[in-house]
């Protein structure tokens, strides 16, 4: 046990001498600095009325997986993409794969998953355009991995929003990028913008990056950094820079859906996660149904989910 | 359409049911639509709802009302997320387990007419409403309804529930009923409107009213309700009622001395012996005076007096009481001689055989609800001999007319016993003497058509086999434990109700009956009469003492200015011209309470104290 107090010891020396520089930065300083880089404004939410104007034209977009099976290539995942506008139901669209069926090499695996995911999400996201006929999508995580992982559905979704003027954000909460470092040389490069950003925004206070242009993607995607509850961290919004001059609008509307006492992630970002999940049993069932009962139990019944919970 | 559904696990008996849209009430009646087994009657035991979105943990994130509003605005109606959910338990038991997906929905009168409906109104007394069944009003017989009105919140409210028939007729297999609630629980209401049912179907009925306030000439609202002025008849002990000491026979005697306190084995001998049967209150009392006499004085010097004595009078007074002495004295020790003596002056001087009880039992053939009053003491002691005088009558008309031998016995009617604070009359513990006679009309009397309805605070305290002989039971709101503790072992009220009885509402009650092996929830209607004295203590007092200060202040302003030196002139004035005696400081208590109330002004002199007029 003292190595690993000896362990966390040294952790604790090597953190604090990494973000020695960031430490010793003023926190006015740093906001100082943050004005290069885009815009520190500080909003308030949309007023009831306009909201009002927006009843069932919020479309909260959101996918889940769940796998059942053991190891490569002896299982079945499935996806299911969601889009609501309300509680009541919405649009579900489901797909599976496995690897025993769907020729999925061993390195494809997690790129095939992902693919498959972000599809499923996308297409309820299209069916929702003539359906639901949105004016807003909020999608759950940033935009560009839509674009990465099915890039032509992508296009046809982006072409029809554009065309139709219906906004479309992405709420991050883990922001996983590090522009931020590059761009401020007081800053170390190997802090992400998510550390940077701690505590460093009042509650309500966005920060409107200037950049939209990140070498990754073919599109440009403007984004900003927004604190929407007490809690000190930050999330990112995305939207298409075509789109750019609605992200102020964009962030008030995240703040009118935050709650102050939140973690800081809009309420339909749960919402929407909590319809889409891919219940365990239900899975379960489905399998034990139609395959053979021995098959089951040999292939895809993981000794891992018998375990009683009595000892947790 | 159908938005309610049986939920979860299921047996013959119970289940649960949740639905989106629907709230539940507890002892609503709903049907279950069982595939399989068809229509099914249930009702509501036990009420829950929730919403996923408003948990109860305190982690987890928890939204507050602006949130809520601003998703609303957008489509995202939280709020609506609730889950109603509820215990029903049938009416009857079903032969298999309640499939779970059944459908619910609410039943039409006829369908559950027989649960409520064992009488007919001609042979029911209508003691109110049944509770959350107004789903089912209109549905309903036209006869049924705007039989009642309830009052509730400080306002009359038009029937709009199932009517509560209480069996009358039904009583012939399920006789008495007992009344069991705390103080301010709609109890003493309760009793007003059996009364004025029992009246209306002009059942001959005996109140015992120690609290003198079951009189029903006060109406209790103005164009409501039926006028009782002719049904009923108020008798005070001691006014106009009591017992005729000549009608008494031996064994009723001994009964009414145990009521002062009990006999010993030698005191019941002697009044065997001293009684004569027919005789008068004077006849007894002088035989018990001279027979003491004599023991006092003693025979041998009784002897001497009489030979003694010149005055012939005398002589004649002494030889009565050798003579009494000679027949009773060795039979009747002196000691109980002495303590039937004060047993019988105790009853003398209440006053109980002032009177006869032949008006009562005229009014109760003519049958009309008879009210007696008095002090709870003297009630005591006469219930017990009314109880058994009234209920003798009727069992030897009965009896005799199963004989055959109707026509020489006198008709007596069937007729009820209505009595509150029943733990003193018929105690759990303790010898009081109507314990017995409740008792054997509480075993016996459904034979000869005689009822009980017995009220009490505190059923724990009532003697545990008349108890058990109430085969209804209405039950308001009741506090404590023990009382609630004999109420469960006492009637068939379940788990989640025994849990409500603390917070009834003030005139609700839950009406358990033998009969049926199912209480009701009922709301009590409306009384049609009110007690006579509702006129509030400290209301009085203030009225009382501001008419003297009036009066005082009359008499007294003549003279004023009143010196200090002056109140003892002022007090001879004032009881010449007035008869009213004051005392010094009387009048300076009084004259400062006027100044205090500003009637009059003071002054200090050198002299004293002055009062002036204002």
């Amino acid at each position: 046990m003292s190595d690993f107090f000896d362990m966390t010891g040294k952790l604790n020396t090597l953190l604090q001498e990494k973000y020695r520089s960031y430490r010793l930065l003023d926190r006015a300083v740093l906001r100082k600095e943050l004005e290069h880089v885009g815009s520190l404004q500080k909003l308030a939410p949309l007023p009831k009325e306009e909201l009002e104007e927006y009843f069932h034209k919020i479309c909260a977009v959101d996918g889940s997986n769940n796998r059942i099976g053991g190891n490569f290539p002896h299982y079945v995942d499935v996806f299911r993409g969601c889009c609501i506008r309300d509680l009541k139901d919405g649009i579900f669209v489901e797909n599976f794969l496995t690897p025993l069926l769907d020729e999925i090499a061993r390195e494809e695996e997690i790129t095939r998953q992902k693919k498959m995911l972000a599809q499923v999400e996308v297409e309820a996201a299209l069916q929702a355009l003539e359906k639901y006929t949105p004016k807003v999508y909020m999608m759950d995580g940033s935009l560009i991995r839509y674009e990465i992982s099915v890039p032509e559905l992508w296009e046809t979704f982006r072409k029809k929003t554009l065309e139709q003027n219906i906004l479309v954000v992405g709420v991050i909460e883990d922001i996983k990028t590090n522009h931020l470092a590059k761009q401020i040389p007081l800053v170390d490069s190997f802090l992400y913008d998510r550390e940077i950003m701690f505590h460093v925004l009042e509650y309500r206070e966005v920060l409107l990056l200037q950049q939209t242009d990140y070498g990754k993607s073919k599109y440009d995607y403007s984004s900003a950094f927004l604190r929407a509850s007490a809690d000190p961290l930050t999330i990112g919004l995305d939207m298409f820079s075509e789109q750019k001059q609605y992200l102020k609008w964009m962030s008030r509307f995240v703040l009118s859906l935050t709650d102050e006492h939140s973690r800081g992630v809009p309420v339909l970002i749960d919402l929407v996660d909590g319809a889409c999940k891919v219940k365990k049993e239900v899975l379960e069932q489905m399998m034990k149904r139609s395959l053979s009962r021995d098959l089951y139990e040999i292939f895809f019944h993981a000794t891992r989910s018998k375990r009683s919970r009595l000892y947790e | 359409m159908n938005e309610m559904k049986v939920v979860g696990v299921t047996d013959q008996r119970e289940c649960y049911i949740a639905s989106r849209t629907k709230s539940f009430r507890i002892h609503e009646f709903l049907i279950v639509e069982d595939p399989s087994q068809g229509d099914l009657v249930s009702q509501v035991v036990s009420t829950k709802s929730y919403n996923r979105f408003m948990p109860l943990s305190a982690e987890g994130e928890f939204l507050d009302n602006e949130m809520m509003e601003n998703l609303a605005k957008i489509g995202f109606q939280l709020d609506e997320e609730s889950v109603y959910i509820a215990k029903l338990r049938l009416l009857k038991d079903a032969d298999y387990p309640i499939e779970t997906g059944s459908g619910i929905r609410m039943p039409e009168f006829s369908e559950v007419r027989e649960f409520f409906l064992t009488t007919t109104l001609d042979k029911a007394l209508i003691l109110g409403v049944i509770r959350n069944t107004d789903g089912m009003y209109s549905s309903m017989d036209e006869d049924l309804k705007h039989l009642v009105k309830t009052f509730e919140k400080h306002r009359i409210f038009e029937q709009k529930e199932v009517p509560y028939l209480l069996d009358l007729y039904g009583m012939q297999e399920y006789p008495h009923i007992g009344i069991f609630g705390g103080s301010g629980s709609g109890k003493s209401f309760g009793m007003r409107v059996l009364l004025e049912e029992l009246m209306q179907k002009r059942i001959p009925t005996i109140v015992l009213d120690p609290h003198y306030e079951m009189l029903f000439e006060k109406k209790a609202f103005e164009n409501y309700g039926k006028n009782y002025v002719e049904k009923y008849r108020v008798f005070e002990i001691g006014k106009n009622v009591g017992v005729k000491f000549e009608d008494l026979n031996t064994r009723e005697l001994k009964n009414l001395l145990n009521t002062s306190s009990k006999l010993s084995e030698a005191m019941d001998g002697c009044v065997d012996f001293l009684h004569r049967p027919r005789e008068g209150v004077t006849s007894f009392q002088m035989r018990l005076a001279r027979l003491k006499q004599g023991q006092d004085i003693g025979k041998e010097n009784l002897l001497k007096r009489i030979a003694s004595t010149p005055d012939p009078n005398e002589k004649e007074d002494y030889q009565r009481t050798l003579a009494i002495l000679q027949k009773y004295g060795d039979k009747c020790p002196p000691s109980s001689v002495s303590g039937i003596i004060w047993r019988f002056e105790k009853l003398v001087r209440l006053g109980i055989f002032e009177c006869n009880s032949e008006n009562l039992e005229q009014a109760l053939k003519a049958r009309r609800l008879c009210v007696v009053q008095g002090a709870t003491k003297i009630i005591q002691v006469y219930s017990t001999f009314l109880m058994s005088r009234m209920y003798e009558k009727r069992r030897a008309y009965r009896d005799a007319l199963i004989d055959g031998k109707d026509h020489m016995e006198e008709y007596f009617p069937p007729f009820f016993i209505v009595t509150d604070e029943c733990h003193n009359f018929s105690p759990q513990d303790g010898n009081v003497s109507s314990k017995y006679i409740i008792r054997e009309i509480a075993q016996e009397g459904r034979k000869y058509g005689v009822f009980l309805i017995l009220a009490t605070q505190r059923p724990s305290l009532v003697d545990s086999t008349v108890t058990a002989q109430l085969n209804t039971k209405l039950i308001f709101r009741t506090t404590r434990s023990s009382d609630i503790q004999t109420i469960s072992e006492e009637t068939d009220l379940n788990k989640e109700e025994l849990r409500q009885l603390p917070y009834l509402n003030t005139g609700d009650v839950f009406v358990s009956q033998a009969q049926v092996g199912r209480s009701m929830f009922v709301r009590v209607r409306a009384a049609h009469t009110d007690t006579p004295h509702k006129t509030h203590p400290f209301e009085e007092l203030e009225t009382i003492s501001s008419q003297h200060n009036d009066s005082f202040y009359e008499i007294v302003r003549e003279y004023f200015p009143i010196k200090d030196m002056e109140l003892m002139e002022l007090s001879k004035r004032i009881e010449e011209k007035t008869g009213i005696v004051y005392t010094n400081y009387q009048l300076e208590q009084k004259l400062d309470l006027l100044y205090q109330q500003k009637k009059c002004e003071k002054r200090n002199t050198i002299f004293g104290r002055e009062y002036y007029e204002i």
